[in-house]
């Protein structure tokens, strides 16, 4: 399975061996991962798939930080465990701080005592990353003042602020109708594009997948495993209408439901 | 602009007017200061708050007093709840170490403890700002505990994955996300301080404050000071809640407007 896309000489992330098991008071515990490998190349976007409750966002999570594995380890291509300022989370939706504006929100990450010293203008910053993601003219808005799209681009403008190597999203576009998704797809796209970051998303749906992803990992039933990673040859921009994409579309979506 | 079922603001004056007009149409048929005394009686008062009433100084300087040492119960009580009630609504060990024991003495009236007070404290500012301290403490925690649960665990997971360590994502996530509902805590906790000091300033052996002069004025047998007096309580009060309020207002109304 590892290496059906194609291989690049240096991986940004390897994830190896995770494994994930709950254990609650008085219940029996439940294995959720059994078994994640696979591996990130740099400058690539992949979306991870999978019946739901499989355990893509637990799997998200561990490689984030946010939660400890059981077994197994997510390494950086120099060999050092990952934590969280390589990388930058994007979750599905409401994750804005409400008592912030969209500036201020941008701005968070930069004002953490992590980055405080690092002497970048953070204005300059901030403004450039509104910019990116085209939220600029929201600067002094609300986050209930703006729409699900334009949050999900806050939102985005926040990760990215922080340079993190890799952008880990969580179902980022499930609050979203299917136009405002295309959207913000082709934004992401673009994004990436002048960025050169590295995407790892979770989606749900096989069309956003397969419009967005260089590669698509897809996961079993619990507990999960990798069953295929399924490579997306087709060049960008991608036509869904496109008898090709629509097959591929078609099988993902039988491996997602069984 | 017509609305269907709603009148003006203004109309909020009616019964307090109506309640002014019939008091003097009942202390005029009863005819007995010691019962009802006229606004006549009881305006001067209100008029001059900086005069000397009995020899128990001015109406103005009671309420200083008063206020004096509410703010000081009050604000010693912020200081323990508010933390105390974050770290009880965060982490799990410390809700069931404390909560049993919070949950025993939150229903004794705060009144109840002065014995206690005086024997521990003596007569004087100690006890009752003890007893103040004591009426307020219980409605902050509760509402911490409360503000804090109803912070998102994602606000939380977006500062840690930013680089925020725990300390951080508790100043500049948990406290901001439950500050309106600590705020209103803060609110009620007031109205409870406010009406413990007037109440403690009630019993014997003290010597300064409204509760003080409202008894003093009952022994002296001068009822237009006793109403005076109530009269001032009740607008200090409604002036503090109007500013709770307006803060609430201005800076706390993301989470109204949040759906």
């Amino acid at each position: 399975m590892e290496g059906a896309g194609t291989m690049m000489q240096s991986f940004t992330l390897k994830v190896d061996h995770l494994k994930k098991q709950f254990c609650e008071w008085g219940t029996p515990p439940c294995l959720a991962i059994e078994d994640a490998t696979f591996s990130v190349n740099k400058g690539e976007i992949i979306c991870i798939m999978g019946p739901s409750g499989c355990g893509k966002s637990t799997l998200l999570r561990m490689i984030t930080g946010l939660e400890s594995a059981d077994a197994g380890v997510v390494a950086a291509s120099d060999g050092t465990q990952v934590f969280s300022p390589p990388m930058a989370m994007v979750f599905q939706e409401h994750a804005l701080f409400p008592w912030l504006s969209v500036y201020e929100n941008v701005a968070y990450g930069l004002n953490l005592a992590v980055r405080k010293k690092s002497g970048t203008d953070l204005h300059t910053t901030v403004m450039e990353h509104l910019a990116l993601c085209q939220v600029d003219t929201f600067a002094d808005s609300r986050p209930y003042q703006l729409s699900g799209g334009m949050r999900q681009r806050a939102a985005i403008a926040r990760a990215l602020v922080v340079k993190p190597d890799i952008l880990v999203m969580d179902e980022p576009f499930s609050s979203l109708d299917p136009r405002t998704r295309l959207e913000l797809e082709d934004e992401i796209l673009k994004i990436q594009k002048k960025t050169g970051t590295t995407i790892l998303m979770v989606t749900h749906s096989p069309e956003d997948a397969v419009y967005i992803a260089d590669r698509i990992i897809m996961l079993t039933g619990r507990p999960a495993r990798v069953k295929e990673v399924i490579p997306v040859p087709f060049s960008r921009p991608r036509d869904i209408a496109d008898p090709a994409f629509i097959s591929l579309r078609l099988y993902v979506n039988r491996l997602i439901s069984g | 602009m017509e609305h269907k079922d709603t009148i003006s603001p203004l109309w909020g004056i009616a019964i307090p007017v109506i309640v002014i007009i019939v008091w003097e149409i009942c202390a005029i048929a009863i005819n007995n200061s010691f019962i009802l005394p006229r606004l006549g009686q009881i305006l001067p008062v209100l008029a001059e708050p900086f005069n000397d009433l009995m020899g128990c100084g001015s109406l103005a300087g009671n309420a200083v007093i008063s206020l004096k040492r509410v703010l000081t119960g009050f604000f010693l009580a912020i200081a323990v709840a508010v933390p105390l009630g974050m770290l009880m609504g965060r982490y799990q060990p410390v809700y069931i170490l404390f909560n049993p024991f919070f949950q025993l003495l939150r229903p004794v009236p705060p009144i109840a403890w002065m014995p206690l007070a005086i024997a521990w404290l003596q007569i004087g500012a100690g006890s009752m700002i003890f007893i103040i301290f004591l009426g307020a403490f219980f409605p902050l925690l509760l509402a911490t505990i409360d503000g804090v649960r109803g912070v998102r665990e994602t606000w939380c997971e977006v500062a840690e994955s930013l680089g925020a360590t725990k300390f951080e994502t508790f100043t500049t996530v948990v406290l901001p996300g439950a500050l309106p509902v600590i705020w209103n805590g803060c609110r009620i906790a007031f109205g409870i301080a406010w009406m413990c000091v007037v109440a403690a300033e009630m019993l014997p052996g003290t010597s300064a404050g409204l509760g003080f002069l409202i008894m003093y004025a009952y022994n002296m047998g001068q009822v237009q000071i006793i109403v005076a007096g109530m009269v001032v309580i009740g607008i200090i009060g409604l002036g503090v809640d109007f500013v709770f309020r307006a803060v609430d207002k201005r800076y706390l109304s993301w989470r109204a407007l949040e759906r």
